[in-house]
């Protein structure tokens, strides 16, 4: 549809033609956007977190992502795979290069309180510890553990996410796995004190 | 016995995850950053956009007159393996010839093909074949070229005649030049960075180990100026492997693995000068290449330099490449005989092939190795 003079000027995401036709389809498209971001926003936030360790990174890539969300929101028919091509969007842009070192020199002045982690009452102290082991992952790795431990995905929809092999999800998590055990205490661990684990007592008898 | 160290991890991420319940941004940052990220790709040029067409596809996504980030299906790569005269011998027990090339000095799986360096009618080239080795395509090279592959194995580059650095699109067959202007004298290919083809570049080395980055749709500019002498990148890009200068015996090298993103080192040591890096990211693989080349090689722990199993006493291993995650394919000389081996980072090593006599002894004045290992990312 060619340009009209009567309509206010509007710039069509995908093309930036401006269009009466994109004007409807903008304003569509922000509205489902906006209600969008108000239910699912924090929730991508907090794995944005956990991919970076940092809120304000997460932030960042946050940012980054629902942007590119934003660009492909019309290309995406199933409106309810919105949440799952979100999330791929946000781990991919994750191991992108350009979320690198150069560019968080552009926010380097700006300072962004970390959240309190939230101590649940049954916290026996690994928090800090699974904490320190998942940062210290490589960023893949540290992706395939978010997905699996906090997203609660099944292998298969990992490996999808990430675009790698059900065994490399497999051999990831159970790296990650054994390298906890290492760091776990031996009196908070039941796999390692026998007396501690009601399965090994009720086995027992 | 129950092993809670599963429910634990998910209490741990909980813990520290659930307390954030903000909704920190508004459409308006959202649509502001997406105009930014628009303008960005309309720069990218028209080649980008047929390949994100056919990532777009296999998703069940429409297409519209803009190019998504949407992460690519992986395509099936050519299983790795060596070369012997101009037959790949994969490790899945078939045979590819490289048709349409000659003295073949490097090769690499690339997408559903492979990629060369060697000669076609006296010429340097760099030709790209198909699955059954038939040759597509070739482009001019000059000496013997160095290309690099990305980490996915579809996308190869190396330096032009010309200077300018290039990026091979394993699917399309087709080149991307990069601009020149601000590389130092004499650059070469160290590791393509980031995630072809939306938002990556060819890391570059000039002859004094000044490092650049030429992104695509944009121009040179310094790489990691905090790793001195970038020598190799994770294939996430979260590590850099760097020289710092002579050892003090003035014979090896000090160097060691940096933080890409802090720029903060994570170990050095005194002992090589070659770094690979294994497929993901967790372990290294380093030699000392100079005199009369490698000699041994050390799989240490990426994040650590922790050695975990060193190869040591064989005559001249030129080169290795990863096979997986955890093992290394080796070309072992010992005596006048070679060996393909590969080794583990849990110490295991296993005769793949050989020992075979060497080959080319009057061209080169010593017999070389009979096989040639793929290029590795």
């Amino acid at each position: 549809m060619p340009p009209t003079r009567e309509l206010p000027a509007a710039t069509d995401a995908d093309t930036g033609r401006m269009t009466d036709r994109g004007t409807t389809r903008e304003a569509t498209r922000d509205a489902e956007v906006t209600a969008w971001l108000a239910a699912r926003q924090p929730a991508l936030l907090r794995t944005a977190y956990l991919l970076t360790g940092d809120r304000h990174a997460a932030e960042d890539l946050l940012q980054t992502s629902l942007a590119k969300l934003y660009l492909s929101w019309d290309k995406v028919r199933d409106r309810g795979a919105i949440d799952a091509y979100a999330r791929r969007i946000l781990v991919n842009e994750h191991t992108s290069l350009w979320r690198r070192g150069w560019k968080r020199r552009e926010h380097a002045t700006d300072t962004v309180p970390e959240p309190e982690p939230v101590l649940e009452s049954y916290d026996d102290g690994t928090a800090a510890q699974v904490w320190e082991l998942v940062q210290g992952l490589p960023r893949r790795a540290r992706a395939v553990v978010v997905l699996r431990y906090y997203e609660q995905l099944t292998e298969a929809e990992t490996a999808d996410v990430l675009g790698i092999s059900v065994g490399t999800v497999k051999s990831q998590c159970s790296r990650a796995l054994a390298a906890l055990r290492e760091r776990t205490p031996a009196h908070l661990d039941p796999s390692l004190d026998p007396s501690l684990d009601p399965t090994s007592r009720e086995e027992e008898r | 016995m129950t092993d809670r160290t599963e429910e634990r991890l998910e209490q741990g991420l909980r813990s520290r995850a659930d307390g954030m319940i903000e909704a920190p941004l508004t459409l308006a940052d959202v649509k502001s950053t997406a105009r930014t990220i628009r303008r960005r790709r309309r720069s990218a040029g028209a080649g980008v956009a047929a390949l994100v067409a056919a990532v777009l596809l296999p998703l069940g996504l429409g297409f519209g007159d803009d190019t998504a980030v949407v992460p690519a299906p992986q395509p099936d790569v050519a299983p790795a393996g060596w070369l012997t005269d101009a037959t790949l011998h994969l490790l899945d027990g078939t045979e590819v010839r490289l048709d349409g090339i000659a003295e073949v000095r490097a090769w690499a799986p690339l997408g559903e093909g492979y990629v060369a360096a060697g000669t076609r009618e006296g010429a340097e080239v760099v030709s790209l074949h198909d699955a059954d080795g038939s040759l597509e395509t070739t482009w001019p090279a000059t000496g013997p070229t160095e290309f690099v592959v990305d980490d996915d194995g579809r996308h190869a580059a190396w330096v032009l005649p010309t200077g300018e650095p290039v990026l091979l699109d394993g699917a399309s067959g087709e080149i991307e030049r990069l601009p020149s202007a601000g590389l130092g004298r004499r650059p070469r290919p160290v590791a393509i960075a980031g995630a072809c083809p939306d938002e990556c570049g060819v890391v570059l080395a000039d002859g004094s180990g000044t490092a650049y980055l030429v992104p695509v749709g944009g121009t040179a500019e310094p790489f990691l100026p905090e790793v001195p002498q970038v020598r190799a990148l994770s294939p996430d890009d979260s590590l850099a492997a760097g020289l710092v200068g002579p050892a003090p015996d003035d014979i090896h090298s000090c160097g060691g693995v940096w933080s890409a993103g802090s720029g903060q080192a994570a170990w050095e040591d005194c002992h090589d000068n070659r770094y690979l890096f294994s497929p993901d990211g967790r372990y290294v693989a380093t030699t000392f290449a100079e005199g009369l080349g490698p000699n041994s090689l050390r799989l240490k722990d990426a994040a650590t330099g922790v050695l975990l199993h060193e190869m040591r006493r064989v005559d001249w291993m030129p080169e290795h490449v990863w096979v997986d995650d955890e093992h290394v394919l080796v070309n072992v000389q010992r005596g006048t005989e070679w060996s393909l081996v590969r080794i583990g980072v849990d110490g295991t090593e296993e005769v793949l092939a050989g020992p075979a006599p060497g080959v080319d002894e009057e061209e080169w004045g010593m017999a070389v190795s009979p096989y040639l290992l793929p290029t590795g990312p």
